[in-house]
């Protein structure tokens, strides 16, 4: 945190004309930290904040783009990822916006990279300590399924009254024996607040618990952030005797051959198969097979 | 090759882009666009809530008349500026050049058509020279509207007096008006804002909201049960933007085209059998009726005692602020409906593993 904070406040300089470092003004990025502290502090409560228009389109990843704008550093080596994959045509263009107006240098290996900023998936490699994982966010309130409010669920959230999440879950168990949640699965976080993980496949959602690295969420259509902070509990919403279930996998990846991570399903001539939605780390393991 | 994600190979985000731009606007200035299509540049700034015109027909031309694209364009652009000053503009002295009140036959300073092409006959002109195909806003209504601009000349408008009340000054005067809560100047873009908590902030959301859906929403307000709101007054001109000088003494920087409309409701139904009409207030920049008209209707709709009542059933959407908060902001709506382009594997990855059955292994139990 040293270096980061040392970083923020000596402010680099800009590379793009007419705006300053990292495209942001300084009152803007000013804010977003005031709201991405009070959402550390707080894990997993959503703190709104006036969420700026960006160059990039409301639902496009503008809340996870304001985060990382507001966070980076000259310092700082920046990968982004949209479904696990750098080259996703979204990815490629915020991680070219990030790199314009700021000149980091960037990457494509979650190992190194020390900023993260990813839609819809945690990178398969561990993350350490001192790395920042920023997701972009659709839907911020996990109660926004049983009601539509946002005035009401926000008074269930400070009264920490989930009964109307834990009577959906049990409905779903009720009448087809299983949870009807895909992704975005609810999660507590350190015992209080109830918290979407974004749309992260539930498969990634054991993977926040007690993580090392800080997870920042920006939702700048719904003009909130919220966050994890390191080592901090993530349970997923479920009964003792119908446990969390994750995305099973009959096969390997096809390429890397690997049975361990997240696949996605290919349609590759009118056959199903299935294929590591991270990338980078997929093409790593191919290269090290080969060798 | 089979199935293949939308990625990113060297420079496709780019060709992509300009495939789009081929023989589209070349040669056209901003300028032209002004000039020729003001009101879409209008539009653009109303919706942007941006008054920059040159600024927003550049969006317009780069977005090839895209306007939530425009839109987009413009807001991002002024994102990152500094608001210097907040600055209340006093209705009563702005720079009219246009004023109708619906509601009273001869108000106090009377009522102005100035340019208008509500009366002119929808005949789409065939006529190949261009000089004649001028729209001509020549009246042949307006039975209630006074004769001293009916020919919509800008000699007749530079007659309207520089200052004159409101038209509903008398009915407030006497209590028949309920005005409602003050509303604050208060920036949404630069504090967050709580539904309900500040009608200056609603008030912002309308001026900046989509046209079409505000008009839509506003339309279902009127065509239901009867509570038919009535336009008092409509005004069009320009506000003067007056600052404090660090010298001391108020500087006037500018002035900014806008329109205004002020609405009353009657809610014959409402809660506490109601005796006065509530007022609603709608503004926008540029010469847009139709959006100042919709915002000062959803605006008495959401003030009108019994729109929100407290009771657990859900208001109609006009009367509804939260829902209408939801709705309204094009950059909002457009941006989240249009990034269902973005790739959506893992996800729906996630949503085709619960089609199957996939019991949990004995273990784990």
């Amino acid at each position: 945190m040293r270096t980061a904070l040392d970083g923020l406040l000596e402010s680099g300089a800009p590379t793009r004309a007419g705006y300053g470092f990292a495209y942001m003004d300084a009152s803007a990025k000013r804010e977003v930290r005031r709201a991405l502290l009070k959402a550390v502090c707080i894990p997993g409560h959503l703190v709104p904040f006036a969420s700026r228009e960006m160059p990039v389109a409301r639902g496009w990843g503008s809340g996870g783009l304001q985060v990382t704008l507001s966070c980076v550093t000259a310092q700082d080596t920046v990968k982004v990822i949209d479904q696990g994959d750098d080259e996703s045509m979204n990815a490629r263009g915020l991680r070219q916006l990030i790199a314009d107006t700021t000149g980091v240098a960037t990457t494509t290996d979650a190992r190194t990279a020390t900023l993260i900023q990813t839609r819809h998936r945690i990178p398969e490699d561990d993350l350490h300590e001192g790395q920042l994982l920023i997701f972009q966010v659709p839907v911020s309130d996990p109660l926004r399924r049983v009601s539509p409010l946002p005035s009401f669920t926000r008074t269930l959230h400070a009264e920490g009254d989930y009964t109307a999440l834990w009577l959906y879950l049990y409905e779903d168990h009720a009448r087809s024996g299983r949870s009807s949640f895909t992704s975005s699965y609810p999660v507590q976080v350190d015992g209080r607040y109830v918290m979407t993980p974004s749309p992260i496949p539930r498969y990634d959602v054991p993977r926040l618990d007690g993580a090392p690295f800080l997870s920042l969420f920006g939702a700048g259509r719904e003009a909130a952030v919220f966050a994890v902070p390191p080592y901090t509990r993530v349970q997923p919403l479920a009964f003792e005797d119908r446990p969390f279930e994750v995305e099973r996998f009959d096969e390997p990846c096809w390429r890397c051959g690997s049975s361990r991570t997240y696949l996605d399903t290919e349609f590759a001539a009118g056959a199903e198969r299935l294929v590591c939605s991270d990338t980078d780390r997929c093409r790593r393991s191919v290269g090290e097979g080969a060798r | 090759m089979g199935y293949i994600t939308v990625r990113a190979s060297e420079g496709a985000v780019s060709a992509a882009a300009q495939l789009t731009q081929r023989g589209v606007g070349e040669g056209v200035q901003p300028d032209q666009v002004r000039e020729a299509l003001g009101l879409l540049v209008d539009q653009v700034a109303g919706e942007a809530g941006v008054w920059e015109p040159e600024v927003c027909a550049r969006a317009l031309l780069q977005a090839q008349g895209d306007i939530a694209r425009a839109v987009s364009l413009v807001r991002a652009w002024a994102a990152m500026l500094p608001r210097v000053a907040s600055a209340p503009a006093a209705l009563s002295r702005m720079r009219t050049v246009r004023r109708i009140t619906p509601a009273f036959r001869e108000p106090d300073g009377g009522q102005y058509l100035g340019a208008s092409l509500d009366y002119a006959q929808r005949l789409l002109d065939l006529d190949e020279d261009p000089a004649s195909q001028q729209a001509s806003p020549t009246a042949n209504g307006g039975h209630e509207v006074t004769a001293a601009a009916a020919d919509g000349s800008h000699a007749a408008a530079s007659s309207i007096p520089a200052d004159f009340p409101r038209a509903l000054a008398g009915l407030e005067s006497d209590e028949r008006v309920d005005p409602g809560p003050t509303a604050r100047a208060l920036d949404r873009t630069r504090e967050p804002v709580e539904v309900g908590a500040e009608r200056g902030a609603f008030a912002q959301l309308l001026s900046r909201a989509e046209t079409g859906t505000m008009t839509a929403l506003a339309y279902t307000a009127i065509r239901g049960d009867g509570d038919h709101p009535t336009l008092a007054e409509l005004r069009v001109g320009e506000l003067p933007v007056e600052i404090a000088h660090p010298d001391g003494g108020m500087v006037r920087v500018g002035w900014v085209p806008a329109t205004v409309a002020e609405m009353v409701l009657y809610r014959g139904r409402g809660a506490s059998g109601e005796r006065r009409l509530t007022l609603g207030i709608g503004t926008t920049l540029g010469r847009l009726e139709r959006r100042a008209i919709a915002a000062a209707l959803l605006d008495a709709n959401c003030c009108a005692p019994g729109s929100r009542s407290g009771s657990p059933e859900r208001p109609a959407p006009a009367d509804d602020e939260e829902f209408l908060t939801i709705a309204l902001d094009g950059q909002e709506a457009t941006g989240f409906l249009e990034h269902l382009k973005l790739p959506h594997h893992v996800t729906f990855t996630s949503t085709l593993d619960r089609l199957v059955d996939n019991p949990v292994a004995e273990e784990e139990l």
